[in-house]
């Protein structure tokens, strides 16, 4: 073929694509938009509902006591605070059960010279599969703290030895890196109370990175210093606050984030525990637990609380917000592509004929179609397939809806609870908000199709290397 | 069509939706703004307000003298939230003055004018002030709320009636309870636990005798939170071997009565795990010398809970001391029951010295 007729080839296919491209940037954000008016009324009704929970009520009894599961891998430095800041916890009846998932620093030497722990013999019961453990152990001081020790197996194979170890129904999953609010408890198992059917409930998360820790708990929020915190500021916001608000009225809740989530332990051991294959672990429980309710046509809910409950840190550098990302990318194919069935199932409801093809077009395969058409209109431009003023016009719509979905989600936060007390911080936030659009969302998105990439050829990732400023426990700012 | 051509449609259509895009962006911002402004003007016109008026509703608590400032109509609804949050922080006599300080301030027509709202902040607030006011006017609208779909305005309205008059309004109640499975059961807790157990008592055993099997074990697990004497009477009918697992289950952790004994022992074999269970903590509150080899035998139960509560039931027994049990754990040859065993001395072991 001459190249004449290669370059026609060419200029047909980039034709072609661009209404693919096309017809997928306005479906994307016709989704959003639409999820932001459903977040925007479930917010209002959450808000209306809750008008009246500052008011003192005693308790009687009834709050379900909750068993706390905190996994912990090489946490030397930071989880004898993080274990002190879990037990101040406004909460009637919980416990801990600290998971030392074969730690290769002195993380379990750590807990048992700040907690007085000693070997206890409990009559371990093994209700979902995990690696052998090697030990139990009792506070002396806090008749409400264990700490199980086990071989090495993953997080997920951490949380199934502390499900096996739980006396209570309800269980909450928590990051030992995460900052709760005191009251989190009792707001996030607001749900099970108001509905039995409730099988897990979800709470916004935070960045913490700016925020002023005082014993182990958030007493000021404020803004980090470097922009890449501040832009994730900005897509936590949008993730959780329509991202997932949204979905919840429709009962199609996919993820809970795996640094804060609560749990009823019957269903979880009925479904198998967490899967230790899969680095998604939490995203995949959620799926599978909605896939077995609705095949099963068992009446459920997963709910999503959206106080903000849980603070985390994120990260400050390229290199570790890479790692997180192409790891959250592959946790999202695998739990997509494990729970398949869902997806246009006749018994899927809002889950498999919506969230779930969102999910697999927008955020499994979003990355790919955004790379592959930045590439075409740049390589169309270049070629001059596309004018350039056409270049530019798709550039500014495209980024105009980016800042447009991140504005809501400042106006959201703005409606509801106000974290960012300061109009610096709001004129800031808003400045972020506007800056993302111009290279780090596309770098994001080009993490995540490397992500995408890394799944499709079956590389292997294990615990998140995460390298944190240990000052998150410290009562200092977090910078 | 070609978006590489500057006179197609497609593209004008794109580069208007991008221009209407920004100004809704700016829109947005204007919005963020104005907002802003408003909420932080009317928190510190709040603010203000709460200022004046605490010192007043403090006085009132402690029966001091009081001048209440003149109120203008647009700071009631800013009053009254105050008033409630002060009304439910306190009991007895002080909430008494502080409710005749909002009688003499008129602070229920308010409550009445916000009840007719639609807005359903608006609605929650009234019908809690309603309520703490006593407000006998509002009878009828509230018992109207309490069939409301909403079960916050539902049970809140049936919170208030209780509060107006609780002999009247708990009949209503226990009858409303068998219907609204949507009510939370801590929230219902909440409720009974504000009326005296006195009130309490008579109609909520005559709704226990007359319960159908679905509903008992909603309304047994508040017998919990309830000191009504004697409910051997309702509670011997609810522990036959027919009764659904959760009925039994419910029955047997409200027993207090030695007169539970023989059901408690009968059902220690039962098919379902939590009714066995239960049994056996049932067993470690009222067994005998001779429940010791039952609940010895249970401890190689194939349920761990069953296991777990026999061995608790064994260690609280007044009967058996500490050494006994250690010697027994220790000529166990089933692995189960003596790692249960161990377990729960263990633990005692820690409770003793915490």
């Amino acid at each position: 073929m001459s190249l004449y007729l290669w370059a026609l080839q060419i200029e047909r296919w980039l034709l072609s694509l661009q209404w693919l491209f096309l017809s997928y940037f306005i479906l994307l954000n016709l989704s959003y938009i639409a999820l932001n008016l459903l977040s925007l009324i479930a917010l209002r009704r959450y808000i209306d509902r809750h008008s009246l929970d500052h008011l003192p009520y005693a308790y009687t009894g009834f709050d379900p006591p909750i068993s706390l599961l905190v996994p912990a891998y090489n946490e030397e430095a930071t989880i004898a605070s993080s274990v002190r800041s879990l037990l101040q916890l406004d909460y009637p009846e919980f416990e801990i059960i600290v998971v030392n998932d074969g730690s290769k620093d002195g993380t379990l030497a750590e807990l048992v010279r700040e907690f007085a722990l000693q070997p206890f013999p409990e009559a371990y019961w093994q209700r979902v599969a995990c690696q052998e453990v090697r030990g139990i152990y009792r506070s002396t001081r806090y008749g409400n703290l264990r700490v199980i020790d086990k071989a090495n197996g993953g997080k997920a194979d951490a949380l199934n030895a502390g499900i096996n170890a739980s006396r209570f129904p309800l269980f909450c999953a928590v990051d030992a890196d995460s900052i709760l609010q005191r009251d989190s408890l009792s707001r996030v198992v607001q749900p099970f109370l108001e509905d039995p059917t409730t099988i897990v409930t979800g709470g916004t998360v935070r960045i913490a990175n700016g925020c002023k820790i005082s014993g182990g708990f958030l007493v000021e929020v404020g803004l980090p210093k470097r922009l890449l915190a501040r832009f994730q500021i900005i897509e936590y916001l949008r993730a959780f606050l329509f991202g997932r608000l949204g979905w919840s009225p429709l009962n199609a809740v996919l993820i809970v984030s795996g640094a804060f989530g609560l749990f009823r332990k019957r269903d979880v051991i009925a479904a198998g525990g967490y899967r230790a294959n899969t680095i998604g672990e939490d995203m995949e429980l959620i799926v599978r637990l909605h896939k077995l309710k609705r095949m099963s046509g068992t009446p459920y809910r997963i709910t999503y609380v959206p106080d903000p409950i849980c603070w985390t840190e994120a990260p400050e550098t390229l290199k570790v917000l890479r790692s997180q990302r192409t790891r959250w990318q592959r946790g999202l194919a695998e739990s997509l592509t494990m729970n398949l069935k869902l997806l246009f199932h006749p018994r899927s409801g809002a889950v498999g004929w919506l969230a779930f093809p969102f999910f697999v077009l927008f955020e499994l395969l979003g990355p790919l179609i955004e790379v592959v058409g930045y590439a075409m209109l740049i390589i169309g431009s270049i070629l001059g397939v596309y004018s350039w003023q056409t270049f530019w016009i798709f550039m500014f719509v495209v980024l105009n809806f980016g800042i447009l979905l991140s504005v809501t989600a400042l106006l959201l936060e703005e409606l509801s609870f106000r974290m960012y007390p300061k109009p610096a911080q709001i004129a800031w936030l808003f400045a972020a908000a506007v800056l993302e659009n111009f290279g780090y969302r596309q770098l994001v998105g080009l993490w995540r199709f490397q992500g995408l990439l890394r799944w499709a050829v079956g590389a292997k990732q294990r615990w998140g290397e995460m390298t944190r400023a240990d000052t998150l426990r410290n009562d200092t700012k977090v910078s | 069509m070609d978006l590489g051509t500057h006179s197609d449609p497609l593209l004008n259509f794109a580069l208007y939706s991008g221009l209407a895009v920004f100004l809704l962006t700016v829109v947005l911002l204007l919005m963020i703004a104005i907002l802003r402004y408003t909420i932080d003007r009317r928190k510190r016109m709040e603010q203000a307000l709460a200022e004046r008026w605490q010192p007043v509703f403090i006085h009132a608590v402690e029966g001091m003298p009081i001048e209440a400032p003149r109120i203008m109509g647009r700071d009631r609804q800013t009053i009254l939230p105050l008033w409630i949050h002060f009304s439910e922080s306190i009991r007895g006599e002080a909430r008494l003055r502080l409710r005749q300080l909002a009688l003499d301030l008129k602070l229920e027509r308010t409550a009445l004018k916000l009840l007719a709202r639609k807005n359903i902040r608006s609605r929650l607030l009234a019908i809690v002030a309603l309520g703490r006011l006593g407000v006998m006017d509002a009878w009828e609208q509230l018992t109207r709320l309490v069939a409301d779909p909403n079960p916050m305005v539902s049970l809140l309205a049936m919170r208030s009636l209780l509060q107006i008059d609780a002999g009247l309004a708990l009949p209503l109640m226990l009858d409303e309870l068998s219907r609204r499975d949507d009510w939370p059961l801590k929230k219902v807790a909440d409720t009974l636990g504000e009326i005296p157990a006195e009130v309490l008592a008579a109609p909520l055993l005559q709704a226990l005798h007359a319960v159908s099997p679905d509903n008992a074990p909603r309304l047994l697990s508040l017998l919990e939170t309830t000191n009504l004497g004697d409910t051997w009477p309702v509670l011997a009918p609810l522990l036959g071997e027919n009764h659904p697992p959760e009925v039994l289950a419910a029955a047997l952790k409200a027993c207090r009565d030695p007169r539970a004994l023989a059901a408690a022992r009968s059902l220690t074999t039962h098919e379902q795990w939590i009714v066995r269970a239960q049994a056996a903590a049932t067993l470690g509150r009222l067994g005998i010398e001779e429940d010791r080899l039952r609940l010895l035998s249970m401890l190689s139960d194939s349920e761990w809970w069953v296991r777990y509560r026999a061995g608790m039931a064994l260690t609280s027994l007044p009967f058996i001391t500490r050494q006994e049990l250690e010697e027994l754990q220790k000529g166990l040859t089933d692995r189960f029951a003596a790692d249960i065993l161990a377990q729960v001395l263990a633990e005692s072991a820690l409770q003793a010295t915490a």
